[in-house]
């Protein structure tokens, strides 16, 4: 299933880590566009690992990745920043920048070496703030702003950069409720664009409420891949994450489903 | 939705550089009339508007041979050093760091006096204090990054101990150089004074700085993204390995030739980046410039203080410093939460 041509992102059976040490064995998938895929597993589990690998920050020591199927290590950077973008987890920057000029920031794989953005495109940075209903936020500085609100502020920064694939490193991990929802929001308006959404989360009920598939990882190996929930039953997440779990169906009141996993 | 404008927001300040590069048209006209021998504006005036013929010989001598090259070595030095400052907190990612921070000064005098001590020509001169920045400004580099410490500190850190090492060396030069003739020109160097400037070290000087501050200003955008951490660069499509590297390369070319040309002239670096920073934000398409003419404006007024306050000149790195040297102090205390 995995190699099925028409797939936007292919992944085959890489491996890697850091130095000598490999840390990802052999993991193997392939997502459509629109589609959001989350990477599921316990701290140490190699999530960031196989994330830095897809992003090229680490070496590859076995495995092929296509995109449209295009090997993306034939890739130079800056062609390479146009179809994969990363949202990395919102820090404060030491340099006082406005929201504006950090979603502009994206568009440095598009203008030449010694460029600088012109005023297309500042605009389109100001249209991806309006996408994400931050544009109010755009002379703000990035480092007053809130947790949820730094992470919608890289969204749009990825967005920006007009990928088709988005890598997100665990977008909620520090986040409150309401500026997880933000979050959420955020990952199905850009998968209901086309694009291809890539997350980590060690939230076993995530998936079930916004990704299409799920990867589930364990000391490095893939444990499943699939729809969620076919591959998040009660045996994987127990092996996994060695607790007695419960994967449980509720009905809200609008008498819509919803699978949570639950520790006994 | 309307939302209320708060103090989260960039002030924008149209104005800012309209007057500053009035103030850089301004300020060296002003400075011409400044200095022990008293020179009259319409003196100035008619100078400028007429040429050196209008005025009398000696006047215009004081003007074109000692002045004006004074004016332009303080407004290019200031410039420069600003430029490269910004351009290394940026390569740094680190606010807190400057020329003489992380050794590059140090470094660059030690060559430039090794070169003088050897005897060797201005060429040789500048070439030796742009290898010793660069030698010092490296190691500092390459020790800060394995520190066990937090990275922005291992650098200061490193840094001190490189310009210590340096410093060391420059005493032990000192103490093998020819008492009459080639230690008071080290000394010279190193108190960092503008009164030995004239047409042909100007000339020798001019060129690296304005050539480096032009190249800067054309990597105004890469300067944004190698502030950010290297995987977010890379993830941007940009290397920052390799443009650090040529960022660093160019502004320690400006230091190195600022140094030869007014010795050790401190704080610029550190200070009128911050200052820059403040008045038109972290954004380096419009603090670049800003910082540059800061600089130079900077420089330029201390200059005409430190050879107007007293009858005997006072050495313009002394002075810089006494007012560096409490802006770090408050920089420390009110660094805003990063």
């Amino acid at each position: 299933m995995v190699r099925e041509d028409n797939l936007e992102l292919r992944v085959e059976n890489i491996c890697g880590g850091y130095g000598g040490r490999e840390v990802v064995h052999g993991v193997s998938f392939g997502v459509e566009a629109g589609e959001a895929l989350a990477i599921l597993g316990p701290n140490g589990c190699g999530k960031s690992t196989l994330l830095r690998l897809l992003l090229r920050f680490l070496v590859k020591t076995k495995g092929k990745v296509y995109c449209r199927n295009i090997n993306i290590d034939t890739m130079d950077r800056k062609k390479f920043a146009r179809i994969f973008s990363y949202i990395p987890q919102s820090d404060r920057m030491q340099f006082p920048y406005t929201v504006l000029e950090m979603v502009t920031m994206a568009r440095t794989c598009h203008i030449n070496s010694l460029a600088s953005p012109k005023k297309i495109d500042t605009k389109a940075a100001l249209e991806c703030l309006e996408r994400l209903r931050i544009s109010h936020l755009a002379d703000s500085f990035y480092n007053l702003l809130s947790g949820g609100q730094r992470q919608l502020v890289l969204i749009a920064r990825a967005l920006c950069q007009g990928t088709c694939v988005l890598l997100m490193d665990e977008p909620t991990a520090s986040l409150d409720f309401a500026n997880q929802e933000l979050i959420a929001a955020a990952i199905r308006l850009l998968t209901k664009k086309g694009k291809i959404v890539v997350f980590t989360t060690h939230s076993p009920s995530q998936p079930f409420a916004l990704a299409h598939k799920v990867l589930l990882l364990d000391n490095g190996y893939q444990i499943g891949f699939g729809v969620p929930a076919d591959i998040l039953t009660n045996r994987s997440l127990e092996s996994v994450y060695g607790l007695p779990m419960e994967v449980v169906s509720v009905t809200d009141r609008n008498s819509q489903q919803h699978k949570i996993c639950l520790n006994l | 939705m309307s939302f209320p404008k708060d103090n989260n927001q960039i002030k924008k300040r149209p104005w800012l550089l309209p007057l500053l590069i009035a103030a850089s048209l301004i300020l060296p006209i002003i400075s011409l009339n400044i200095g022990f021998y008293g020179i009259s504006p319409r003196e100035v005036f008619l100078f400028i508007f007429k040429g050196a013929g209008a005025v009398a010989d000696n006047v215009a001598i004081i003007i074109q041979n000692i002045r004006l090259p004074r004016i332009i070595a303080a407004f290019a030095i200031g410039a420069g050093l600003a430029v490269s400052g910004s351009a290394y907190q940026s390569a740094f990612k680190n606010p807190l760091v400057s020329e003489n921070i992380i050794g590059v000064t140090q470094g660059a005098s030690l060559g430039a006096a090794l070169g003088l001590l050897l005897g060797l020509g201005a060429f040789m001169v500048q070439l030796l204090a742009f290898c010793g920045g660069i030698v010092t400004v490296t190691l500092a580099f390459f020790i800060g990054s394995r520190a066990r410490f937090d990275r922005d500190v291992s650098l200061v850190l490193a840094g001190s101990v490189m310009s210590a090492l340096a410093l060391s060396l420059l005493t032990a030069i000192k103490y093998l150089a020819d008492a009459n003739d080639t230690l008071p020109s080290i000394v010279y160097w190193t108190m960092g004074s503008l009164a030995k400037v004239n047409i042909s070290s100007l000339a020798f000087s001019l060129i690296p700085i304005l050539f480096g501050c032009i190249l800067l200003y054309l990597l105004r955008w890469k300067l944004n993204i190698l502030t950010l951490d290297d995987e977010n660069a890379l993830s941007l499509g940009l290397n920052p390995y390799l443009y650090r590297l040529l960022v660093v390369m160019v502004a320690t070319f400006i230091c190195s030739a600022a140094i030869c040309l007014g010795g050790q002239i401190g704080w610029i670096g550190l200070m009128l980046p911050h200052l820059a920073r403040g008045l038109a934000g972290a954004d380096h398409r419009k603090m670049l410039p800003v910082a540059a003419l800061l600089g130079g404006c900077f420089l330029l007024i201390v200059d005409n203080l430190a050879r107007s306050l007293s009858a005997m000149e006072i050495p313009v790195g002394a002075l810089t410093a006494l007012f560096g040297a409490p802006f770090f102090i408050i920089l420390l205390v009110k660094r805003k939460p990063a």
